[in-house]
């Protein structure tokens, strides 16, 4: 799920200095799951928040605007695919390497896409999320792999 | 054209010269394929996303290649041509000798190769998929034919 906190409200409480300013702050930079509780790095004695914030996360219209730019790049990515057996080759596709580029936001859609079909998008998924669920046995079994990272979306709201 | 493949890719195969032998998957690919091992993908990929034998570099350089294959008992040999008593496989490598394409030999003498994600074909050169994509086929490995387990003694 792309995330924006609700948290217009709650933002001088969390960054009361000069990141209050900024009252349409997204956490997607930060890579918060949809339901996060946040600690506030400053201490209720210099105007933090005195509990941690249970913040509620919605999609932005602008983040599920990146839909149709998804969409087109792994249509292309897709269709020009030549017969090489090595995922590195694959990845290095322009297309690919935009997907990438999206950075958190491409998360929801590649794990949806891998749920429609197996694919080779374990590349994109451990660039942009510094993960790696999958165990080491798993390697190269891509129902395995694909199961592994779908698990992981799901524990943190990017994927039915 | 029998597969789904770019045929750009593979200028000289053609309707005479390969058989398709089944449906496209990503399952497995070449380097597995010519294993025999076709639960999974081979590749010595960066980010170790797929299986890659122990102890074997992950380059893409043939020495590692040829590694990777002695781990299931296969030493380099001179030439393509089928021996009796081997199963025989060959790598494929571009102009910087960079490897490509692995295809393992049919017992009548032709090859069988998985082409990336797409369909396994029988061909019966390695020369037919020579070629811009996979270069040239440059190293021969053999191993001793495994006993058929399923065919018993009348």
């Amino acid at each position: 799920m792309l995330i924006r906190a609700e948290i217009a409200s709650l933002t001088s409480q969390l960054y009361p200095f000069d990141l209050q300013q900024n009252s349409s702050a997204t956490l997607r930079e930060w890579n918060v799951p949809p339901q996060s509780v946040i600690q506030s790095a400053f201490p209720p004695s210099t105007g933090g928040p005195s509990q941690p914030i249970v913040v509620s996360a919605k999609p932005l219209e602008h983040e599920m605007d990146v839909r149709p730019q998804f969409d087109e790049l792994c249509k292309k990515w897709k269709s020009e695919r030549h017969a090489t057996s090595f995922s590195s080759a694959m990845a290095m596709h322009p297309a690919y390497q935009r997907i990438i580029g999206m950075g958190n936001k491409a998360l929801p859609l590649i794990l949806t896409e891998l749920q429609k079909e197996l694919d080779h998008w374990f590349w994109a998924l451990k660039a942009i999320s510094g993960e790696d669920p999958v165990p080491s046995e798993c390697r190269g079994k891509m129902a395995e792999m694909a199961n592994a990272w779908l698990n992981w979306g799901r524990a943190r709201g990017y994927v039915r | 054209m029998s597969g789904s493949w770019p045929p750009e890719d593979f200028p000289d195969l053609n309707e005479s010269n390969h058989n398709k032998t089944s449906e496209a998957t990503v399952e497995c690919n070449c380097l597995s394929w010519a294993a025999d091992d076709v639960s999974r993908r081979w590749e010595p990929d960066p980010m170790h996303d797929y299986y890659w034998p122990p102890d074997v570099p992950r380059e893409m350089k043939m020495e590692a290649f040829i590694q990777a294959y002695r781990t299931i008992g296969y030493e380099v040999c001179d030439t393509p041509e089928p021996q009796a008593g081997f199963e025989k496989i060959a790598l494929y490598a571009d102009a910087d000798n960079t490897p490509t394409h692995a295809a393992k030999q049919l017992p009548n003498g032709h090859w069988s190769s998985k082409l990336g994600d797409f369909e396994d074909i029988e061909h019966a050169t390695l020369a037919c998929l020579e070629g811009p994509l996979y270069g040239k086929s440059k190293i021969y490995m053999k191993r001793r034919s495994r006993p058929n387990l399923f065919t018993f003694p009348v």
